[in-house]
């Protein structure tokens, strides 16, 4: 039916093997067969009682051209909060590696080498970003809120009066509203990226790294995990990530535009928290994250289809965040997971911040 | 790890699923309560059109939108009313997207951005769909007609007429705008130096500050210029929020009468920075009126009836031309709708006005 539901699912090998972890898999596991419901169910309950939603497939299918370069920033926002981190700086980013690339492209650069300079930029802040945090022990919260605002400024003075539009056609194309017979470009760039960020989180060392050290920092310390240094490489990642976004957003509005990232970080953060990633850190799957971008990018085009105003559209969304967040607390709850424990986990958690390394 | 190991059953992982679709029932019936105007009245062959401003609530679109309902069944045509809630233009495409979907005839809009909803208008055009811009211009290609709301020379005189009156020939004044690439704003600010330039060649723009059409934002702007141009006479706001803030600022600094404050923006909002002599005047055009007229050229355009350097009559609005005018954008000239002359707000007058 989608993407979401073929594309491979993550699985965390945690490197501390134990019953308890064994069983917080198996939730994690659940919540996203419970995800995969919603996206089923919502796709059959707007198909049929919306007209113009379908579309016979290919109406679906385009529609997801609306909601993937939030996707592609959740991917990369997913492998930061997994370290029990955090990442503000992504919607700016977006904006910035927009800008950068057009302006680029108008000094008469080609364009794919604009992208490549402006995606290699966003990498190089995001490390800077997971520097400043491990080199000098600042918490990424603030840290990458400055780099929020740092980022918005550069991309509003390089942007100027008339920030540059009308790309080349074969980018336009393939960044943008291209399809491949009825499939959108943009979903086969969602689907690899998808891919890469899956197997990277749940196949290799790195990827089980990054876990541990969102589950419990000083034990990922002790076994002898590179903590600095597996942080900022999330910090690269999202930064890359984001830069895509900010890429694709371009390529679908076939313009670049100082402010057009904003509203992209906090359906960001929702979609990766919706895909059963704990904001403090430690537990999570991608494709949890693959389908929440689906299930909450539906959920807004459906109503507004529908005719919905945006307002109802952004108010059901919290609606829908809220109820899934204690419907999972719930589930946690019935398995029987001690909350002092969850409590003490992430007050270690908090306390290693301050921990020499 | 205190977790007890507790293996799920099969039954639990059921009720996940239940309790999933139980969910998006919910929400779903959550949606349908909500309040959706359009697809209410379905008389037939109505014209649907759909008026998509900047954002919701913001007075002077609320004023267009109150104009275009009140003529909008006697022209046959079923009004929808929709809007990002902050002035986004991803917002805006999102709505433009799903109006295509829907079928509607005309998309009457006042755009957040000159480029950004351009391929998903033209996406709109392609389909069948006439696109209308009033207030706020994207680039030609991507619309049908465009609504100026005034001259946009006209209304820069206006301001800077009014200014000189007050604060001499060879006065500082200083602008506030909104961000610094809002397309309107810049054709103001381009249009005030060139008429400078002609007219009061020792008047001196001393600087302009950006008030993000955030009230607070301009507000500190609007103070900071202030302090650091103490020999400004006059400051022109050219922006509903800049207005707001910049007449508070200099009510709150105590130059209320001092400093002149002469801008662009609509009375309603600012009746007690009039009462309390911090605000001079302003200039706007009838917003209700103008709304009306978005609604003529709809139909107008939905029936082919408007060509270019052509002219026809908006009921008892009167007659209008469809000329070639500058794009504030590109400069390219395409099928521009001058709506009126603007219109003077001062102390003596504002009460009449309830947008």
């Amino acid at each position: 039916m989608t993407a979401a539901a073929a594309a491979p699912g993550a699985e965390l090998r945690p490197a501390v093997k134990s019953e308890a972890r064994g069983d917080s898999r198996r939730r994690d596991r659940n919540w996203v067969l419970a995800l995969v419901a919603l996206l089923a169910a919502e796709v059959v309950y707007f198909s049929g009682t919306v007209p113009g939603f379908f579309g016979g497939g290919t109406g679906l299918l385009a529609l997801t051209e609306q909601f993937l370069d939030v996707g592609a920033i959740a991917l990369g926002l997913a492998v930061v909060i997994l370290t029990g981190e955090i990442d503000l700086s992504a919607g700016t980013m977006s904006s910035f590696a927009g800008i950068v690339m057009a302006v680029l492209w108008r000094d008469g650069l080609e364009i794919w080498v604009a992208v490549v300079v402006a995606l290699l930029l966003s990498a190089a802040v995001g490390a800077l970003n997971g520097l400043i945090i491990t080199v000098f022990k600042v918490d990424s919260l603030l840290v990458t809120l400055a780099m929020q605002f740092i980022l918005g400024s550069v991309a509003t003075a390089l942007g100027g009066a008339s920030p540059p539009y009308g790309f080349p056609k074969s980018f336009v194309s393939i960044a943008g509203t291209g399809t491949i017979g009825p499939v959108p470009n943009q979903l086969i760039v969602f689907a690899v990226l998808a891919l890469v960020i899956s197997l990277l989180v749940g196949r290799t060392r790195v990827g089980r790294s990054l876990t541990l050290i969102g589950f419990n920092r000083p034990a990922a310390r002790y076994s002898g995990i590179r903590v600095n240094r597996t942080i900022v490489g999330a910090f690269v990642v999202s930064g890359l990530m984001a830069g895509i976004g900010g890429i694709l957003v371009s390529g679908l509005y076939n313009a670049a535009r100082d402010d057009i990232g904003n509203s992209l970080l906090l359906p960001g953060i929702t979609i990766a928290v919706l895909g059963g990633v704990d904001i403090f850190g430690g537990k999570g799957r991608i494709s949890g994250v693959i389908v929440a971008t689906f299930v909450l990018g539906f959920l807004t085009e459906g109503l507004l289809v529908a005719g919905d105003s945006s307002l109802s559209a952004t108010m059901v969304t919290g609606i829908l965040l809220l109820v899934c967040l204690a419907f999972k607390i719930g589930l946690d709850h019935r398995r029987g997971v001690d909350d002092r424990a969850l409590v003490s986990r992430r007050f270690r958690r908090l306390q290693s911040i301050g921990d020499p390394s | 790890m205190n977790i007890r190991n507790h293996r799920p059953t099969k039954r639990l992982r059921i009720g996940a699923l239940v309790g999933g679709a139980a969910l998006v029932a919910s929400v779903a019936s959550i949606a349908t309560v909500a309040p959706s105007s359009a697809s209410t009245h379905h008389a037939a062959a109505k014209i649907k059109v759909a008026i998509v401003p900047k954002l919701l609530g913001l007075p002077v679109f609320e004023a267009n939108v109150k104009g275009a309902q009140e003529v909008a069944s006697q022209l046959g045509i079923s009004l929808k009313y929709t809007a990002p809630a902050t002035a986004s233009a991803e917002g805006q495409v999102q709505i433009f997207n799903s109006l295509i979907l829907q079928h509607y005839n005309v998309i009457t809009l006042s755009s957040d951005d000159p480029t950004v909803p351009a391929p998903v208008l033209e996406k709109a055009m392609k389909a069948g769909i006439k696109v209308v811009t009033f207030d706020s211009d994207v680039i030609p290609a991507a619309r049908n007609f465009f609504i100026q709301d005034t001259a946009y020379n006209t209304i820069a005189q206006g301001v800077i007429d009014a200014a000189v009156k007050f604060a001499g020939p060879n006065a500082q004044v200083a602008i506030m705008s909104s961000t610094p690439d809002a397309t309107i704003q810049l054709a103001w600010i381009g249009a005030m130096k060139s008429y400078i330039k002609t007219k009061y060649p020792n008047l001196k723009i001393v600087t302009i500050g950006y008030g993000q059409s955030n009230q607070a934002t301009s507000l500190t702007q609007a103070e900071d210029i202030i302090h650091s141009y103490p020999n400004v006479k006059a400051i022109l706001p050219i922006d509903g929020a800049a207005v707001v803030g910049t007449a508070q600022a200099v009510q709150e600094l105590g130059d209320a009468g001092k400093i002149g404050v002469f801008g662009i923006g609509d009375p309603l909002p600012n009746q007690k920075y009039f009462a309390n002599n911090s605000l001079q005047a302003l200039f706007l055009w009838n917003e209700v009126n103008q709304g009306k007229l978005v609604m003529y050229v709809a139909k107008l355009a939905y029936e082919n009836k408007l060509k270019p350097g052509g002219t026809f009559t908006a009921g008892p609005l009167g007659k209008f031309t469809v000329a070639a005018q500058p794009n504030a954008v590109t400069g390219a000239t395409k099928d521009t709708i001058i709506f009126s002359k603007p219109l003077e707000f001062t102390k003596a007058n504002y009460k009449k006005y309830d947008f």
